[in-house]
C-alpha cells in the first residue's frame, strides 16, 4: 500500500499530462484509421517497437537492433505506401474531426446524401459518375480532374452533375464527406462480355473497378438505373437502402442501427482505454527504469544554523551527488533541480562530521539517489563568546648575579576578551610583550602591551595594555632540599 | 486528662529528638569537605629549600641555576591527604606532582630541572585532592 501512495506521490503534473496527451494522439490514430489497411500496419508497428524494447531489456543485442531497423524503416515505407489514404483521411476531415469527431457519423451522413441523391437524379434521368476509392492508389488509372474539395450535400451533386454543368460527363471522386474531384477521366474497359447496352459511363465504371478496389456508382441517362462496379462485377440497387448497404460495406461500415452505435461507442470506449493503459505502460517503461546514472556537483546548503553560530570550516563545500533513473527523464534534469540541504539545528559546537543521507538529498521527481561522494562532512560550528583571562609577565634576559626578580603584580590582573568561543577554550592566560630583565636592579614599574593570539581582540572599553610592579631582592645563598614535614 | 497528656508527651519527645539529630547531621555532612581540603596558607618559587623553608623566592629563574622549586605550606591539615603541584608551559601541562599532607601542618615542594627548550612563561596550579585550584604561581624561565 505505501509503495503505491510513494508511486502515485512522485508522479509529476508533466507526467499526467504526458501520458494524458499521448493517450488521446493514439485514441484519435485509432479512430481516424481504423478499418484501413494504415492502422493494421502502425498495430504490426507496435507490436514490432513492443519486441525490441523486450529484446533489449533481456539482452538480445542483435534481434534488438534488427527490430529497430526495421521499425525504423517500416515507419518509412507505411508513408510512402499509405500517403493517399493519410492525405485523405487529412484533407477530407476538417481540424475538428481530426482532433474530436468520430469518423463513422460523417460516413453514415454522406452515405446516407449520396445514395438519396444517387437515386435522385435516376429519377430524373441525370447521368452520373461516383468513384468511392478503396485502399489502393487511384491517381495511375484516373487523368485529368479538377479539385473540388466540396462538402457532401445533395444539391451540390445535383449540380455537379447537371447537364449544363462543364465537369457533368466526368467522374466525381468522394473521399469520406468530401467530393474531391470532378469532370475525372476513367479508363475504359476493354472487356468484350459487356452488355452491349452499356455506354460510356459503364465502360469507365467497369475499367476502374477492374483496375482498382474502387467502387463506382453509375447513373443511367437513358434508362436511369443505377449501378454499382467494383471488381468488374456490376450491381444494380433499386432501392436506396440496398444502394446504402453496398456503400456501406464498400467503406467498412456496417448497417448503423441503434446496437451498432451502442456497439461502436463501447468500442470508442474500449479504445480509449487500452491506449491509456498502453501508454501507462510504455511511459513507466520509459521513466521507471534505472538504466542511466548521471552525476551533478551540488553546492551543500545549511539549515537551521542557530543565531549567532557560524560555520568556520567544512571539509567540502560541495558534493557530487550520483543520480539513476530512465534515461529520458535524466536527460530532463537541471543541476538546480538536485540540492543537498544539511539540518545545523541540532548539530553543537565544534567539529562535527555529518553524514549525508538520502532525506537530505532533494531530486525531481522520477529520479533515484545512487550515492554522495564524500558521503560525509567535517562542519566547524563556533560563534562568538567573551571570556575574562588572567594576563602573565613573560620575562626575558637575566638580572644581575646578586639580585632576584622576587614578585611582580599587574595592573589589570585580568583582561575580558571576545572571540571564537573555540579559540577561546584553548586559551587560559594571555601573555605581555617580551619584558627585558636588562638594566633592572630596583624595584619599580612599567607600561607594557599585552599579546592577544589571533582572532581574539579585548572587549570594548578593555585595554591592550598593563602595569607590571615588581620588586627587586638581594639573592642569598641556596641549596636544595629534600621533602619536608 | 491523662488521654490529652500522653499525646503531648508523644509530640515534645519528638520533637527534642529532631532538635538534637540537626547538629549532628550537620557535623557528619560538614567535617569530609573540612577534612579533606588541607589549607593552603603559604606557597611560593623558590631557587632552593633549606631546613624545609624556600630560599631566594623569585619569579625569574634563569636557566643556567639548574632548577626551580615550588614550596607550599598547609596550615592546619587535618587529615592524611594529596595535594597536586601541576606545572604548565605555555598552558600546556608537561608535568604533575602528588604530594602527601599530614596533620596537623604539612609542607611539601616539587622541582623542574631546567632546559633550554623551557624557556618562556610559566605557571603552577596547587590543587586538593578533588582538584580544585588552591593557587596559581606565575613564573618565567629565562636564559
Amino acid at each position: 500500500m505505501d509503495s503505491i501512495y510513494i508511486f502515485f506521490s512522485s508522479l509529476r503534473w508533466q507526467d499526467i499530462l504526458d501520458i494524458c496527451i499521448n493517450s488521446y494522439i493514439l485514441f484519435r490514430l485509432y479512430a481516424l484509421f481504423r478499418g484501413t489497411a494504415t492502422f493494421r500496419v502502425l498495430v504490426g508497428l507496435g507490436f514490432l517497437w513492443f519486441f525490441q524494447r523486450l529484446s533489449l531489456s533481456i539482452g538480445l543485442i542483435v534481434t534488438s537492433w534488427a527490430i529497430q531497423g526495421i521499425t525504423a524503416a517500416g515507419a518509412i515505407i507505411i508513408i510512402v505506401i499509405f500517403r493517399n489514404e493519410i492525405r485523405t483521411v487529412f484533407q477530407t476531415k476538417n481540424m475538428r474531426a481530426i482532433l474530436w469527431g468520430l469518423p463513422q457519423k460523417i460516413h453514415k451522413a454522406s452515405i446516407e446524401v449520396l445514395s438519396d441523391v444517387i437515386f435522385d437524379l435516376a429519377e430524373t434521368r441525370v447521368g452520373a459518375l461516383l468513384v468511392y476509392p478503396g485502399k489502393d492508389d487511384l491517381d495511375e488509372h484516373i487523368r485529368n480532374g479538377i479539385p473540388w474539395h466540396g462538402q457532401v450535400s445533395k444539391e451540390m451533386i445535383k449540380s455537379i452533375f447537371w447537364n449544363g454543368n462543364p465537369v457533368h460527363d466526368g467522374a466525381a471522386i468522394v473521399e469520406g464527406d468530401r467530393v474531391s474531384k470532378v469532370a475525372c477521366i476513367l479508363p475504359l474497359s476493354l472487356r468484350d462480355d459487356l452488355p452491349a447496352a452499356f455506354g460510356t459511363r459503364h465502360r469507365a465504371a467497369s475499367g476502374l473497378s477492374e483496375k482498382s478496389d474502387a467502387l463506382v456508382v453509375v447513373v443511367s441517362e437513358e434508362r436511369g438505373r443505377v449501378a454499382t462496379a467494383k471488381g468488374g462485377v456490376f450491381s444494380y440497387p433499386k432501392t436506396r437502402a440496398e444502394l446504402r448497404i453496398i456503400l456501406e460495406d464498400h467503406v467498412g461500415r456496417k448497417t448503423f442501427n441503434a446496437k451498432a452505435e451502442k456497439n461502436e461507442r463501447l468500442e470508442m470506449i474500449t479504445a480509449a482505454c487500452l491506449s491509456f493503459l498502453l501508454i501507462f505502460v510504455v511511459w513507466f517503461g520509459f521513466t521507471r527504469s534505472l538504466d542511466t546514472l548521471v552525476s551533478f556537483e551540488v553546492p551543500i546548503q545549511y539549515t537551521g544554523r542557530v543565531p549567532g553560530v557560524d560555520i568556520v570550516g567544512s571539509s567540502d563545500d560541495v558534493v557530487r551527488v550520483h543520480i539513476i533513473g530512465a534515461g529520458a527523464l535524466i536527460r530532463s534534469v537541471r543541476a538546480d533541480q538536485v540540492a543537498v540541504n544539511l539540518d545545523l539545528g541540532t548539530v553543537p559546537l565544534g567539529v562535527n562530521t555529518l553524514r549525508i543521507l538520502p532525506n537530505d538529498v532533494s531530486l525531481p521527481p522520477g529520479v533515484a539517489l545512487n550515492r554522495v561522494t564524500p558521503s560525509e562532512i567535517v562542519v566547524t560550528l563556533d560563534k562568538y563568546d567573551i571570556k575574562t583571562l588572567p594576563v602573565q609577565a613573560d620575562w626575558t634576559g637575566k638580572l644581575p648575579d646578586n639580585l632576584l626578580l622576587a614578585e611582580a603584580s599587574l595592573d589589570p590582573s585580568q583582561i575580558q576578551v571576545t572571540g571564537r568561543s573555540l579559540l577561546l577554550n584553548d586559551i587560559g592566560t594571555l601573555y605581555t610583550e617580551k619584558i627585558p630583565l636588562l638594566g633592572i636592579d630596583k624595584n619599580g614599574k612599567m607600561s607594557i602591551g599585552i599579546v592577544f593570539p589571533d582572532k581574539i581582540k579585548p572587549s570594548p572599553g578593555q585595554k591592550d595594555r598593563v602595569t607590571v610592579i615588581y620588586k627587586v631582592k638581594t639573592r642569598e645563598k641556596a641549596s636544595p632540599a629534600p621533602s619536608g614535614g | 486528662m491523662k488521654s490529652i497528656i500522653t499525646p503531648l508527651k508523644t509530640v515534645l519527645l519528638f520533637v527534642a529528638l529532631v532538635s538534637l539529630s540537626i547538629p549532628v547531621m550537620s557535623q557528619q555532612e560538614a567535617t569530609p569537605g573540612k577534612a579533606a581540603s588541607p589549607i593552603l596558607k603559604k606557597a611560593v618559587m623558590c631557587e632552593g629549600i633549606q631546613d624545609g623553608l624556600p630560599v631566594n623566592q623569585t619569579i625569574v629563574f634563569d636557566v643556567s641555576k639548574g632548577s626551580a622549586y615550588c614550596w607550599s605550606g598547609f596550615d592546619p591539615v587535618e587529615v592524611d591527604g594529596v595535594i597536586f603541584h601541576q606545572w604548565y608551559r605555555n598552558g600546556e601541562l608537561t608535568s604533575s606532582f602528588k604530594l602527601a599532607v599530614h596533620p596537623p601542618r604539612w609542607a611539601n615542594q616539587s622541582s623542574l630541572r631546567l632546559r633550554q627548550a623551557d624557556v618562556g612563561p610559566w605557571s603552577l596550579n596547587i590543587t586538593n585532592e578533588t582538584g580544585d585550584i588552591l593557587k596559581t604561581l606565575r613564573f618565567s624561565i629565562t636564559e
